[in-house]
């Protein structure tokens, strides 16, 4: 890395007093300082000894001035590294924005003021949500910042191993996890970890009996049951159920436990028949949390702002936006003006909140005025390029894509 | 190979200011020291001479002491010189933040490095916060910013002393309507300013100019005009006429340009000309940070089904017609029964295909994701909707289909279903509805 190599040189001018520019100043002052004094003490002519120390402040200076000037150097050498790599291009990008500036009405600037403090307030971040308060006047929602601290509070005890507040919340809110169309195997999940944290076998199996039995309809209770023939429990004394019987990939210790994919069990000598217990699932217990409880209360999954930002900027969507800027140039006029980015964004599939409806003959979006159409054979097209289809006055008309005739009154209109 | 620490990677394009800001900031140190041992060594000397002349040729027992004092007096100013000299070089032991952030962004570039294990299990990577605290910096609330880095543990990695200055600055401008503060910026920057061929100093004593033609001190202004505007006279002359007019002219004046020039809104326009100046000079962009990534963000978001469900939702008072798709269409009834939304043929004409009718508490309905189009939709929020209103839409050339149900992108391995009505879900949803 270039820059940190330049910046090693420019910081390593300070650490010799030849190079560095304080160095000649302790010259001057422990042999010439203190020299003129003794000898101003001990009765020397003061003319000469002043001047003679004037000649030496003079020298100094000019050494100084050396070091400030090698300083001056190495910065230079920095700054050519950074020039290289970060060339002052975003001046240019904001200033593309700045007419008018964004989220500057005063509509969108309360706006964006509560979606930081509700993204804040999600983390947890309340010194900083009240600091905010204080300073924009706004007073955060009393119902959000109650739902946060709950959320908090849980997901706080699950990180300590204590997941008897998350089954209590269950407990409260049985009827929205049963439901359809999402019935969540949230509890199954929370007391499955419980009961592969239990040492004592007994114990465990009343448990399981209490707790488990209800979900044999639904889940792999028998599996998970008999699973513990083979897994060893998981050692109470140094990890609680908070760091390894959750599903991988929350916690970093996961990858510590041995792999449970098949292999021979050490301490029984036999071959694991149930895999997939340990690791089937990927997700971790408090996403799993989380995600249900912001489906509960209506809360977005995710932070809306640090999805978008995320996307702006780590996702290279300001950089798709930049590169069109540069590519099409004047033609596309201000930015702050645009109907439509002239460049489609790639999303990843957990960023598509909506369905996007392309007819695949006109290639334009499809509308409330100009919705889609599934002909008889199962394929789709926008409205209006099946009524071009219907050229003439006819009544039916051959898929583009098939052999298959449609005629006008079969053709279904969808609902994506 | 690692990617490339530079702006070329499309995903660093707004950390330009993480390293330039600091380095513009390292120039700045360098600039100080500079002046401080101009100053500080022509004082030494200076007060070496004096010492020669006055006692250089008697050197009685009493006036020695006098001397030697006189003489440490010097040597502590040479010894105040080392310090600052050592506080402004950049040095191994104490990192400039230019370094910090260099490793941050190297973490932030490479995340498979076997980096602590403590700092993987970090929720995000802490660009959310440092936008946050530069969008609060830039409006001012430099309190919530300073919490913010604090409680995170940011404080290398944003500005906030820097935003400070600002702030303090603008206040002045502002608030006190005085540019002292602004000057000795302006002053320190001399040279810089100067290469760029900034005119914000000239701004600046203009105004303090007009000031006191205000306050009709006509003398000390021509004095004034005379030790400031003139040395501007090569490129402003056109703007000193005109200020010079205002010796004639009162704040009441009723000549339009006169007045204009009075007119206390200016000091905004001088607060935006220091700001845009201050920013520039510090490679800091125009926009916050989080302004820039939101706008480009939303805009890839952003789809007209977004807006067309808000525009929907307002005017109904029911919390079921809107909520799916649009009312199926038996017999084109909807537009008839949305009219009437008290009818109670609404909640059924809406009703999940293959619910369990038995069942209607625990229909679709009672769900609270089905009173948004997509609840995890940042551009649905009702907050960041505003936001979104502002931006373009996003453009695409690929179909992608979203179960309303799951909220899964449906593709071959989960395909589309259509049922008789129109309505198209998944495939992996199907059983789970008619079970």
């Amino acid at each position: 890395m270039e820059i940190s190599a330049a910046l090693t040189a420019l910081e390593s001018l300070a650490s010799s007093p030849s190079t560095s520019s304080s160095g000649p100043l302790t010259i001057l002052l422990d042999k010439h300082f203190s020299t003129a004094r003794q000898k101003l003490l001990s009765g020397e002519d003061a003319a000469l000894v002043l001047s003679d120390l004037q000649k030496q402040v003079t020298r100094a200076k000019k050494d100084v001035e050396k070091g400030l000037k090698g300083w001056y150097g190495a910065l230079g050498g920095v700054g050519k590294a950074v020039e290289k790599a970060f060339p002052p291009n975003l001046a240019g990008i904001s200033e593309a924005y700045d007419d008018p500036p964004l989220f500057v009405r005063e509509e969108a600037r309360e706006a964006l003021d509560r979606a930081v403090m509700d993204s804040m307030a999600r983390r947890g971040l309340w010194e900083a949500v009240a600091a905010m308060e204080e300073e924009t006047g706004q007073i955060y929602n009393d119902e959000k910042r109650s739902l946060a601290e709950e959320l908090g509070r849980i997901v706080g005890d699950m990180e300590n191993g204590e997941l008897s507040s998350a089954l209590e919340w269950c407990n409260e809110n049985t009827a929205f996890l049963r439901s359809p169309p999402h019935p969540s195997s949230l509890p199954y999940y929370l007391h499955r970890t419980i009961f592969l944290s239990l040492p004592n076998p007994s114990e465990a199996m009343t448990y399981a009996r209490s707790h488990l039995l209800p979900f044999l309809s639904t889940h792999p209770v028998l599996e998970l049951i008999t699973s513990r023939l083979y897994i060893p429990p998981v050692s109470a004394s140094t990890s609680t159920a908070s760091s390894s019987s959750y599903p991988s990939g929350h916690n970093p210790s996961t990858s510590l436990e041995p792999p449970s994919n098949g292999v021979v069990d050490v301490d029984m000598g036999k071959v694991n028949p149930y895999p997939s217990v340990n690791g089937e699932n990927e997700v971790s217990l408090i996403n799993m949390f989380r995600g249900e409880y912001c489906r509960r209360h209506g809360l977005p999954k995710e932070d809306p702002l640090g999805v978008a930002v995320d996307l702006g900027g780590r996702g290279g969507a300001l950089a798709v936006v930049e590169k069109a800027r540069r590519v099409m140039g004047e033609r596309l006029g201000n930015i702050r003006a645009w109907e439509e980015l002239p460049m489609e964004v790639p999303l990843p599939a957990s960023r598509r909140y909506h369905s996007v409806f392309v007819c695949p003959v006109s290639k334009e979006q499809a509308t409330e005025s100009n919705p889609p159409k599934m002909l008889t054979c199962g394929h789709v097209l926008a409205s209006e390029s099946f009524d071009r289809l219907l050229k003439g006055g006819r009544r039916s008309a051959k898929c583009p894509y098939c052999p298959v005739e449609t005629s006008q009154s079969a053709a279904q209109r969808l609902y994506f | 190979m690692p990617p490339a620490l530079s702006s070329s990677n499309p995903g660093l394009i707004l950390e330009e200011p993480l390293i330039r800001t600091p380095y513009e900031l390292l120039r700045r140190s360098h600039r100080s020291a500079q002046r401080q041992v101009e100053k500080d060594f022509t004082a030494i000397s200076s007060a070496l001479n004096a010492l020669i002349k006055s006692y250089g040729g008697k050197t009685s027992e009493e006036n020695r002491d006098t001397v030697v004092s006189k003489l440490d007096q010097a040597g502590e100013r040479v010894r105040g010189l080392k310090r600052k000299l050592d506080d402004l070089q950049p040095q191994l032991e104490q990192p400039s933040p230019l370094r910090s952030r260099l490793t941050y962004l190297d973490n932030l570039s490479n995340p498979n490095k076997p980096a602590d294990p403590k700092a993987s299990d970090a929720p995000g990577d802490s660009t959310l916060d440092r936008y946050i605290i530069d969008h609060l910096l830039r409006s001012g609330r430099i309190k919530s910013a300073d919490t913010l880095a604090a409680k995170q543990g940011l404080d290398d990695l944003v500005d906030v002393r820097l935003f400070s200055e600002l702030a303090r600055i603008e206040s002045a401008l502002v608030d006190r309507q005085s540019v002292t503060e602004a000057l000795a910026w302006c002053g320190e920057n001399r040279g810089t300013l100067k290469k760029t061929q900034n005119t914000l100093e000239f701004t600046l004593r203009l105004q303090e100019f007009i000031e006191l033609c205000r306050r009709r001190d006509t003398v000390g202004a021509i004095a004034y005009s005379r030790k400031h505007l003139s040395t501007w006279a090569s490129t402003h002359l056109v703007e000193i006429q005109q200020g010079m007019t205002l010796l004639a002219f009162g704040e009441r004046t009723g000549v339009g340009a006169y007045r204009r020039m009075y007119d206390r809104a200016r000091w905004m326009s001088v607060r935006d000309r220091f700001r845009k100046t201050f920013l520039d000079l510090y490679a800091l962009p125009s926009q916050s940070l989080l302004a820039l990534s939101l706008s480009a963000g939303l805009s890839a978001l952003r789809l007209p089904s977004c807006v067309t469900h808000h525009s929907e939702k307002a005017p109904t008072t029911s919390p079921h017609i809107p909520l799916l798709p649009a009312a199926p269409p038996l017999h084109n009834l909807e537009d008839v029964l949305l009219l009437s939304p008290h009818s109670s043929f609404v909640p059924h004409l809406t009703a999940p295909i293959g619910g369990d009718p038995s069942t209607p508490a625990t229909d679709l309905h009672t769900h609270p994701e089905a009173q948004v189009g997509n609840i995890d939709c940042p551009t649905c929020g009702p907050d960041v909707k505003v936001l979104a209103a502002e931006v373009p839409m996003s453009h695409h050339v690929n179909s992608t289909i979203v179960c309303r149900i799951s909220g899964a992108v449906m593709d071959s391995d989960n395909e589309p279903l259509a049922f008789p009505n129109g309505y198209v879900y998944s495939a992996k949803v199907g059983p789970r509805m008619t079970a």
